[in-house]
């Protein structure tokens, strides 16, 4: 069975150590396999006989002078025998599995070379360290640290350093790269030893299941802030200096340099002394946080000898490029500090230098949809909102809508902003470096056509289509109006933006089709590695990985005329012209006469977002249901709308889902989110076939699809699903492998993946300034004047924002008028 | 003579010739420097205090810039020589030339404001030389920041960062230690204790370095506005600049680095200082068999490594010398697309998209490419103006709007291509006044001496850059203009009320003479 030996370092602080190797006795691994050796750095007070005294269990030993943690840990590995070595800082505290959890991980992949644990507080609320981040002038730092540990960071994953904290290497992989640099005596020998690591082949590995918590910096608080900022900086010199492959230490070096001068001194003048005189020493002083610049190259200078000499050795046997290297660098374009003066030189050396060109920046990443924002929300809504809980964790994330939102309203690791004025879209698109968005946003904010900023269009929903139906009520000029205005706003979009995200292949040959008519087809678009196909990514809606969980009934036995026995179908949403519940009646009408226990619930007529109308086959349907004598009796309608965190309830209180709808071009392209709903909650499901979902429920064994208008073929289906419990139970079951493919973080794979690398199109980005992007005509959809929608609008904002609300909708509203 | 002299402030001046306009350096940076006259000489004394007879310097400068020559005037125990840009008491520019390169720049020292105009007018093609005279007693040192100034203007960042570097090392440390401070003060290992004590002691030297660097980057706004105007109007790339090493072997000596330490940091950054190894991409259709033999012939006698790209599979390969073969580089595009020329062979601009932003030299060699055949298949539009032309006028269009020489076959070639390029406004009078004939621009090809004299200096045609037109404010008069506020300029108005009193009173002197 494999050894583990930890390393404790200890410098003055006995208490923690003893506490600490105490701690390690408690973890669930076999003692005789856990050696722990505490080195005591010269410590001079009494330290070594206490720790000496008080662990028999452990190997204590004085390393004979204060050799900082780097010199400490190589030390104690050099008088350890474990297959595995591992740092634990004197002040932190394994979780009982802290061991077993990494030694898994190492034991299962030979190419990992170290596994970096998850470090928290010494509460476990706020996270220490959970990834690594390194900027391009080499100050590394932990991302996410001081935040709640929300969970959202519990995915193993590459990384470019662990933190000395808590972390686990293989001997092999230990002695081949020599340890610890004891150049930097402290601080960035972590960063240092993990990027070696990586140049040399291997992988560091985050592993969340291995947690320590810790006492941040309790050595280091007991001297001067000059002190950690000297060592600092120098180590972070060193540390590029060795690992930096050619070109990128040429591109950061030298302006690494001038910013390290600045960021010395404007520490040093910041906020006391307005003037930058840090340098001008005439006085004969200088504040020693002002000299940690300077001085930190003067030791890089005395070092350089042998660093010439390490760097040689590395870059000489790298296996990594710098290019594999970037990603784990995460956000290197970093200014980490915000005095004023020193954001300033930032900014000019990274434009001066173009450092942008060549490190990774954090992608700023606003995610903006039409739809309102609440416990109610609709598919596009639910659709934004799972991107940006997708991306959160790796970027930094703002949700808005450009309609409503509900106060309570708080984002899953990423911030929720109203862009309900014009003022408001401009700062938040202006802020953001990616912008993902539906429907009308580039006639909101037009400024974007020309902006370099990079957009993505998700065309999941294709509206000119859906238009055919739904303005049918219009009259002929309204409706060839709103036609051609959607055709406008989609060709807008696809003239205009870097990618495109749409629901199913079927749906990506249709908008190639359009950006082929639109010249977007062209091979500056494609990259060397790249087919056409990957231009637009498929995202279909997803699903989330969390089974529902029921809370309480919503229909059984909550709604009047519907009993805990009774054989409950459910409508999974809205109720729009191109759907068909005329023939779904019709077929409940007829399966009543069998089975008197079989009840219709459609889920929602009442759409959370006032711009979407009333439509005419809502009306019907209720007419039907009365005039059949159904309603609330066999059939029952929710009259409002169902909050998204609440769906599960009346989901899980149903038999079979269904859905289905005529047979016309929409339908075609239509990618159904109900059906998700319905495969998250195992339902079997009956529908229409002819769309994605509609043409695989019977090969996949999910489901049953009818024909168009087949009121017969649906009343045998829902028949066949409610009250063959084989066939039910079988239906489930391939439902559970069938919904996985559809969980949220696969469907919006492609997103995730062009996220990390975003990029402008090559055939718009090289365009010249001044030169129109947009091929098509720009036009302004007009919202025109509809009483009954209006109303419902003014009420609606009434209930969101009272009369400010109403009075500022208004005035907008009279602006998109006046000339 | 018509001439402009430029002098520090408070330059004590002989009485001067008719015709020759003053204008001292003001400290702040508010002196206009255009020169009302499109003919003429500029004469620049940086250290006045070095020239012995200014009038007789005047004299020899319009004798040098005759040739529109550049030059800067060293002792008479020098040798001429070519230089890309030098520190020199006295400089001597041709006034036309200045003109076009947008004109002196007034929020430099005069320092730094003689080399500068030197180096733009050498990245302009002008020839720049060091003119030995008795009237210069000896050669000036200029301040490191001048150089640096110089410097950061005038090349890419990617040229700048292969030097800077060791230099700014070397800047920082060495007054630190020339000081005898002791630098291991802030270290915990190596100097405990005191550590409630805020500040430290030290000699008032020792962070010049430091307060160097901090000058040049507070500077670098109106630096990166200098670099962006002079890139636009240069026409050499940085890889064929003559005499940059040297230029920058003085700005080490300027750093007052002790030789030993200065070779010690050179080679510590060796990896990083290396000029460009490659400095042409070659572009072809790998399915155009003529393109393909062409190339190859074309090679063999250029035979330096180069890049080349492939339009037809998007691929991009290298090749070390003429024993060698195309290797697959793809992982060199970056590089590739930094190449000082791309030579594109029977293709079109458009095929390598990144050449619309490039500042590279784009030579086309059209020798094996039928422009006629090709435009005879082409198929006119639905429209008028612009939409009446077919794919391939199109094409050819934007590629001739954008190359900067053209290889024919034969002259029957040539004059197509003239009739092209003078269709879509090319022919221009700068062009014109340096190449009569315009057979630079469009070259008869002689098997490959035509495209090896293209690639041996890619220079970028007047037209293709930018250049201050005649009569019109230069460019850095009106960025220095723009930098000045209501109560500087009403102060330089009474100033110009003074000076042309004073040159009124001048001209006086001179009749009564």
């Amino acid at each position: 069975m494999t050894t583990v030996s930890v390393i404790l370092v200890n410098y003055r602080g006995a208490e923690d150590s003893i506490a600490a190797a105490r701690y390690l006795r408690q973890c669930e691994w076999p003692q005789d396999k856990l050696e722990i050796v505490v080195v005591d750095n010269d410590s001079g007070d009494g330290s070594y006989e206490k720790l000496r005294e008080e662990l028999p269990d452990c190997v204590v030993v004085q390393s004979g002078a204060n050799r900082g943690f780097a010199g400490g840990c190589n030390f104690g590995v050099s008088q350890s025998s474990g297959d595995i070595v591992a740092f634990l800082n004197n002040d932190a505290r394994p979780h009982p599995l802290w061991v077993a959890q990494a030694v898994e991980v190492i034991e299962s992949d030979p190419s990992i070379g170290c596994v970096a644990s998850k470090v928290l507080d010494w509460d476990g609320e706020k996270i220490d360290y959970v990834d690594s981040s390194l900027t391009w002038y080499g100050m590394g730092y932990k991302r996410e640290v001081e935040r709640e540990d929300t969970g959202l960071w519990d995915r193993p994953k590459n990384v470019l350093f662990p933190t000395g904290a808590a972390m686990f290497v293989p001997r092999g992989v230990y002695e081949e790269l020599g340890g610890f640099d004891e150049r930097f005596f402290m601080f960035y020998e972590d960063v240092d030893f993990g990027w070696r690591v990586n140049l040399a082949g291997y992988d560091v590995r985050y592993v969340p299941t291995s947690v320590a918590y810790h006492r941040h910096h309790a050595t280091m608080n007991k001297f001067g802030n000059f002190r950690e900022l000297y060592l600092l900086e120098r180590n972070a010199l060193a540390c590029m200096y060795k690992n930096l492959g050619p070109e990128l230490l040429q591109r950061a070096f030298a302006p690494a340099l001038a910013l390290l001068i600045e960021r010395s001194a404007a520490r040093a003048e910041f906020p006391a002394h307005e003037k930058a005189v840090s340098y001008n020493s005439e006085n004969g002083e200088i504040w020693k946080t002002a000299a940690t610049g300077p001085y930190a190259i003067s030791y890089f200078m005395d070092i350089l000898p042998s660093l010439v000499e390490s760097r040689e050795q590395i870059q000489a046997n790298r296996r990594k490029t710098d290019e594999e290297i970037l990603p784990l660098m995460r956000t290197a374009i970093e200014p980490a500090n915000d005095i004023p003066r020193y954001l300033e030189a930032h900014r000019h050396l990274v434009n001066f230098f173009h450092i942008d060109d060549f490190f990774p920046s954090e992608s700023r990443v606003l995610v903006v949809t039409g739809d309102v924002l609440g416990e109610k929300m609709a598919g596009p809504a639910i659709r934004a909102w799972e991107m940006a809980k997708r991306l959160a964790p790796e970027h930094t994330v703002t949700l808005c809508s450009t309609n409503t939102i509900s106060k309570a309203m708080e984002g899953e690791g990423f911030e929720i902003h109203s862009a309900s004025s014009k003022n408001r879209l401009l700062a938040l698109t202006l802020w953001a470096d990616v912008i993902i968005f539906q429907g009308f946003l580039l006639e909101q904010a037009p400024w974007l056509i020309e902006s370099d900023k990079i957009l993505i269009a998700d065309i999941y929903d294709p509206m000119h289509l859906e238009q055919l139906e739904q303005t049918r009520d219009l009259g002929a000029y309204g409706r060839e109006k709103a036609l051609h205005d959607v055709t406008c706003v989609l060709n807008n979009q696809i003239a205009r933006a870097d990618y495109f995200l749409c629901a199913s292949e079927k749906q990506r040959q249709l908008w190639l089709g359009q950006l082929a008519a639109l010249g977007r087809i062209n091979s500056n678009n494609l990259l060397s590695d790249e087919y056409v196909d990957d231009m637009i990514g498929v995202c279909p809606f997803g699903l989330d990985e969390n089974a529902p969980v029921q809370t309480e009934h919503a229909i059984r036995g909550k709604v009047p005329g519907i009993g805990m026995d009774d054989k409950v179908i459910i409508w999974g949403g809205g109720i729009y012209n191109w759907f068909d519940p005329i023939s779904l009646i019709h077929a409940v009408n007829a399966l009543k006469d069998k089975h008197d226990d079989v009840r219709l619930y459609f889920l929602g007529i009442k759409h959370p977002n006032p711009d979407v109308p009333a439509m005419r086959v809502a009306k019907e349907t209720l007419d039907l249901a009365d005039e059949l004598g159904l309603k609330d009796r066999y059939v029952f309608f929710n009259h409002d709308w169902v909050p998204y965190n609440e769906r599960q309830n009346y989901l899980l209180d149903a038999n079979v889902g269904v859905s289905t709808h005529f047979e016309h071009i929409e339908t075609h392209f239509s990618f159904r989110t109900r059906i998700l709903d319905y495969l998250w909650a195992g339902l079997p499901i009956v529908a229409t076939e002819g769309d994605s979902f509609g043409n695989v429920l019977n090969e996949e064994g999910i489901g049953i699809s009818v024909k168009p208008y087949d009121v017969e073929g649906l009343t045998e289906a829902l028949e066949t699903l409610l009250y063959d419990d084989d066939r039910g139970r079988e239906c489930r079951e391939n439902i559970k492998t069938f919904a996985k493919r559809f969980e949220w973080e696969q469907t919006l794979a492609p997103l995730l993946e062009f996220c990390r690398k975003p990029r402008r199109a090559g055939d718009i980005a090289r365009l010249p300034a001044g030169e129109p992007i947009t091929q098509s005509e720009l036009t302004t959809v007009s919202m025109g004047i509809d009483i009954r929608r209006d109303s419902q609008l003014v009420l609606q904002y009434f209930k969101e924002g009272g009369v400010k609300m109403v009075s500022h909708k208004v005035l907008s509203r009279a602006k998109k008028y006046l000339p | 003579m018509r001439a402009m002299l430029v002098a520090p402030a408070k330059t004590q001046l002989p009485l001067l010739p008719d015709g020759v306009t003053v204008r001292l350096v003001r400290d702040d940076g508010l002196t206009e420097f255009d020169y009302p006259s499109s003919s003429g000489v500029i004469l620049l004394l940086a250290r006045p205090e070095f020239v012995t007879d200014i009038n007789e310097l005047l004299q020899c400068a319009y004798e040098e810039t005759s040739t529109e020559k550049a030059c800067a005037f060293v002792p008479s125990s020098e040798e001429s020589k070519h230089v890309l840009s030098t520190a020199a008491a006295a400089y001597a520019f041709d006034a036309k030339a200045v003109h076009l390169a947008g004109g002196l720049d007034s929020r430099l020292t005069p320092d730094a404001m003689g080399m500068d105009m030197l180096f733009r007018l050498a990245a302009r093609a002008v020839e720049t030389q060091t003119v030995p005279s008795t009237l210069i007693r000896e050669s000036p040192s200029f301040l490191f920041s001048s150089y640096l100034t110089v410097f950061s203007r005038n090349l890419t960042s990617t040229t700048q960062l292969r030097f800077l570097a060791p230099l700014f090392l070397g800047l920082i440390d060495q007054p630190l230690r020339d000081s005898g401070v002791d630098t291991a003060a802030l270290d915990l290992q190596r100097s405990p204790g005191n550590d409630d004590i805020p500040k430290l002691s030290v000699p008032a030297q020792a962070f010049s370095g430091a307060q160097l660097v901090r000058t040049w980057l507070d500077d670098l706004p109106m630096l990166e506005d200098g670099k962006v105007i002079i890139a636009k109007s240069r026409r050499l790339p940085d890889t064929v600049l003559v005499g940059l090493d040297d230029f920058v072997e003085e700005m080490w000596v300027a750093s007052s680095i002790p030789h030993d330490k200065q070779v010690f940091l050179r080679q510590a950054f060796a990896d990083i200082s290396r000029p460009r190894e490659v400095n042409t991409l070659f572009v072809i259709p790998s399915d155009d068999h003529n393109a393909v033999e062409r190339l190859e012939t074309l090679y063999r006698a250029y035979g330096q490594p180069a890049f080349l790209y492939d339009t037809s599979t998007g691929k991009v390969s290298y090749r070390e010398n003429p024993d060698g073969e195309w290797a697959e580089a793809s992982s060199r595009l970056k590089e590739a697309q930094q190449c000082a020329a791309a030579y594109l062979i029977a293709s079109h601009t458009r095929e390598v998209p990144w050449l619309q932003s490039s500042s590279g030299v784009i030579i086309l060699d059209v020798t094996t490419s039928s422009l006629l055949d090709d435009l005879c298949h082409d198929h006119s539009g639905y429209g008028r103006g612009d939409a009446l032309l077919g794919a391939q006028a199109t094409m050819m269009n934007e590629t001739f709007g954008h190359v900067d020489h053209v290889i024919v076959r034969d002259s029957q070639q040539r004059d197509f291509v003239l009739g092209a390029l003078i269709a879509i406004q090319r022919l221009n009078q700068h062009t014109y006044d340096e190449d009569f004939s315009l057979s630079n621009l469009v070259a008869c090809e002689n098997g490959t001496r035509a495209a090896i004299k293209a690639l041996s200096r890619p220079c970028r045609p007047f037209e293709r850059v930018n250049n201050s037109e005649e009569y019109e404010r230069t460019i850095f008069d009106s960025a220095a203009r723009a930098d000045r506020s209501m109560t500087d300029i009403i102060h330089n108005i009474g100033e110009r009320v003074g000076n042309t009193a004073k040159g009124f009173e001048t001209r006086l002197k001179g009749v009564r003479r």
